[in-house]
């Protein structure tokens, strides 16, 4: 009895060990496989446009829609708090400045949580059910870095340009909402230009890199750690979106202390 | 044992399993050159999980995989993919690439491991395609492959590189008696072709007494190897009475009627 | 086909986004390089609370420019600003040459002509903005050419000196009100009233004052007597006989006339005796009495004084009164 128990409590210790451990390992497995990139014919070009189609081409309409509401209902509560002190030209500075450094990338993010995170985890753990992944370690290829490669590049370039979509959808639905609340579309427009720079901008576009890579190591991890039955599968989809969404969250938190330390 | 140059496999004191529980023990076999050998077990006895430590998928828990003399276990992360080269294999669902067609599946290893020009890797695809009875699919995806026609594509991918080694996983499951039997012919012709060793996992006794040279069975219970030799042989002559039930019908049905 | 379709998909995506990346660029700030500007700088002695780098410069209400640069002198802690001013809004009409240099010519004229800066509130919300413009109170400011040899070289940009804000105008002022109020020295405004009452009590109460009072009384009984006899004596028209009786009365008169206008002219009454009576009602209650002797005296004193003056200047008018009587014959 008190060896099973004993057994039991190191089982526990070796497995909340290898719960930490293995993303971690995986992380390395992945930033190990690298230098393969560089290789001759390393690339999978056709695999990168694919998900460049899926997570970003496609992703736009919706982006757009979001951010565009997302900037209207900001501009919207703005304006009304803002017009008991007549100071309604501000709602100019708060949405813009809100939509460039947090709800345009983060919304963008969220947005890919939902089609990328959760499409890269149940595609593995399809392939894993289907031993494809068996099938790529047995012909000598890394399925981390062949799988990972490809989705992380196509994030890289699609969530920086679909968060540009988003902050200018953002700032149109401000405008949107401004005009109706007698701000001027002129004076709209003409304060937006005057009070965000271009440093806002880029480093809140910058912010979806580092969610882009956060999403799909997630999403693939989540794909190559689900169990291989149906079911697994969709558990896999399921805690890719759980965990994108929280990563992005924290990562959010920890770069906006981190601009804080640069001033913006 | 014959002389070191003949023997393509080895198993040496092979101890397999998950975590604490081990699944085969004592694992103790050989594969010679151009030999047709099955592995043959019942259902959830470790013949699947077998074959993914021979391919070097898992790591075993004690023991040693010899494949040409070199070992799968002991090598480095690029010495294990360097010998993964030279053997094909097959998995139960044809595993293809669902992404690709069908000739892309089978020119990814030549892409990846051979400076082959574009010319080269197709003409190489058609002749592969044309070896299983494919030719005409290759721009097929693979969701409109029917099942024995992935198997067979499968297998085209498996000897892109030409390997002299090549394993089945359970290569008849799921076909009919006709797919199933045209199979085993291309198996037969194979290794008539390009005297290829075959290894194949199953629990197909037609296929079994069809093809194999030589047999070894597992044991849920003993978890080891109970019997190894040559199936008729082994039908008419094992001293194991659940190997001899095994290998004759009789025996399977009796074995399903239990359950 | 599939592909043409993903292919286009992701071409529209791609162009797009880059487009609007570089739209976005140019207009948040990037469309800045090449707009020209040139620099002014000022330093403020008073805090700039509420100014940022990014805060507008108005030359008399148009934004021209904005602050670039925020920071402290080190020896004289003063706040040194930069602001980057763009000559575009200056437009040039008459004067030749290049924006550029036309502004400059025109700013420093105007600098010449007082043109200052000054810290000013932009709308409730504590923000501020710089104004350049001419104001009443122009401080005192060290001049261009000093500031250019003492402080930072900045090739290109140009001084402007400051004002203090109204703001702190106000409250310049106000402190140096406060402050003059605060040397007024009440205690011994206080200690010189209280001397001079006592001293008037002192007068007041003088035996002489006493008896010239009564006399002054008498005198102005025997007058009112006379005054009745001579209008009796003109009316009767004994004014022969009476001439003697008057001549004396008249001699008496302009004797006592004399001793008052003396007394009166000493005690500067007209100016004094209503600080008097407030000082008498508070300090001298004690003697109720001289209260309501002194407002008959006040009134006697009055007409004494205006019959003095009369009779002063001309005696025979008395005389003359008495024929005003006559006039009516």
């Amino acid at each position: 009895m008190a060896a099973e128990n004993n057994n039991r409590i190191s089982s526990f210790f070796r497995t909340a060990g290898v719960q930490i451990a293995e993303p971690v390992v995986f992380i390395g497995k992945v930033v190990s496989q690298f230098p393969s990139l560089f290789r001759k014919r390393g690339f999978r070009r056709k695999e990168m446009l694919y998900y460049l189609d899926l997570c970003g081409a496609k992703s736009i309409p919706v982006v757009t829609l979001i951010c565009f509401l997302m900037g209207a209902v900001l501009g919207i509560q703005a304006a009304l708090q803002m017009r008991k002190v007549g100071t309604e030209i501000f709602v100019v500075d708060l949405v813009g400045f809100s939509v460039l450094k947090e709800f345009g990338p983060l919304m963008v993010a969220m947005i890919s949580t939902g089609r990328a995170a959760s499409a890269f985890a149940a595609e593995i753990g399809t392939m894993k059910v289907n031993e494809e992944i068996s099938a790529l370690e047995t012909m000598g290829i890394d399925p981390a870095a062949y799988l990972v490669y490809p989705k992380l590049l196509a994030m890289l370039i699609s969530l920086p340009l679909l968060a540009v979509f988003g902050d200018a959808a953002g700032i149109a639905g401000g405008m949107l909402v401004g005009s109706s609340l007698n701000i001027p579309f002129q004076a709209y427009w003409a304060r937006t230009i005057a009070v965000l720079d271009q440093m806002t901008f880029l480093l809140g576009v910058a912010k979806t890199l580092v969610f882009a890579t956060l999403i799909t190591l997630a999403g693939c991890y989540c794909g190559f750690r689900a169990s291989s039955d149906a079911q697994g599968v969709g558990r896999g989809a399921t805690s890719a979106v759980v965990l994108s969404i929280f990563l992005v969250v924290v990562a959010d938190a920890v770069i906006t202390l981190l601009y804080s330390f640069i001033g913006y | 044992m014959t002389n070191a140059k003949n023997i393509k496999l080895e198993i040496k004191d092979l101890v397999i399993g998950y975590g604490d529980r081990i699944v085969l023990q004592d694992l103790n076999f050989h594969v010679r050159s151009g030999e047709i050998f099955c592995i043959m077990g019942g259902s959830g006895c470790g013949k699947s999980t077998l074959l993914k430590h021979i391919i070097g998928l898992f790591r075993p828990q004690s023991g040693d995989i010899l494949i040409s003399g070199q070992s799968i276990v002991n090598a480095t992360a690029e010495e294990r993919r360097l010998i993964m080269r030279h053997f094909g294999v097959t998995y139960q669902g044809g595993a293809l690439f669902g992404s690709m067609t069908v000739a892309e599946n089978i020119a990814l290893p030549l892409r990846e491991y051979t400076d082959k020009s574009r010319q080269e890797i197709e003409e190489i695809v058609n002749e592969k395609l044309e070896l299983v009875d494919l030719a005409g699919f290759g721009n097929f995806m693979p969701s409109e492959l029917s099942g024995g026609m992935c198997k067979r594509a499968g297998l085209a991918r498996a000897l892109a590189l030409n390997p002299d080694l090549l394993f089945f996983d359970e290569p008849s499951a799921g076909l009919d008696p006709i797919t199933s039997a045209g199979l085993d012919r291309l198996i037969l012709s194979l290794r008539e072709q390009f005297n290829t060793t075959i290894v194949v996992v199953t629990h197909e006794l037609d296929s079994v007494f069809a093809i194999a040279d030589r047999v070894i069975m597992l044991d849920k219970a003993s978890k080891t190897i109970v019997a190894d030799g040559s199936p008729a042989d082994l039908r008419a002559h094992s001293e194991n009475a659940w190997v001899r039930e095994f290998l004759s019908r009789d025996g399977l049905k009796r074995n399903a009627g239990e359950q | 086909m599939n592909e043409r379709e993903q292919n286009l998909r992701i071409g529209i995506f791609a162009v797009t986004g880059l487009l609007l990346i570089l739209a976005m660029l140019f207009f948040f700030g990037l469309s800045d390089i090449f707009v020209k500007k040139v620099q002014l700088f000022t330093y403020f002695s008073e805090s700039v609370q509420g100014l940022n780098v990014g805060s507008q410069v108005k030359y008399r209400g148009v934004p021209v420019g904005s602050v670039s640069q925020l920071s402290i002198e080190m020896d004289s802690k003063k706040v040194f600003v930069i602001m980057d001013i763009e000559p575009r809004y200056f437009r040039n009409i008459t004067r030749s040459g290049d924006q550029e240099t036309a502004f400059f010519k025109m700013f420093e004229g105007e600098i010449q002509n007082g043109l200052r800066c000054r810290l000013e509130f932009a709308g409730i919300t504590g923000m501020k903005f710089i104004d350049l413009d001419y104001f009443a109170s122009t401080g005192k400011h060290a001049s261009a050419a000093a500031v250019r040899q003492t402080y930072a070289k900045l090739p290109g940009a140009h001084y402007i000196p400051s004002v203090q804000s109204s703001i702190k105008d106000l409250s310049g002022t106000l402190s140096s009100a406060l402050e003059r109020f605060s040397s007024i020295r009440f205690e011994d405004i206080a200690h010189e009233l209280e001397r001079s009452l006592g001293r008037m009590s002192e007068i007041l109460s003088d035996p002489a004052i006493r008896s010239a009072i009564n006399r002054i009384n008498d005198a102005a009984e025997h007058l009112e007597v006379s005054t009745s006899t001579v209008t009796r004596v003109l009316d009767e028209k004994r004014l022969t006989r009476l001439l003697d009786t008057l001549e004396k009365d008249l001699e008496v008169i302009k004797q006592l006339g004399e001793q008052l206008s003396g007394i009166t002219t000493e005690m500067k009454l007209p100016e004094s005796t209503a600080a008097f009576r407030k000082a008498l009602d508070d300090l001298l209650e004690s003697r109720e009495d001289i209260t309501s002797t002194l407002s008959k005296f006040n009134q006697t004193l009055e007409s004494i004084r205006m019959l003095t003056d009369y009779l002063g200047t001309d005696p025979s008018s008395v005389i003359k009164g008495k024929q005003a009587p006559g006039q009516k014959k």
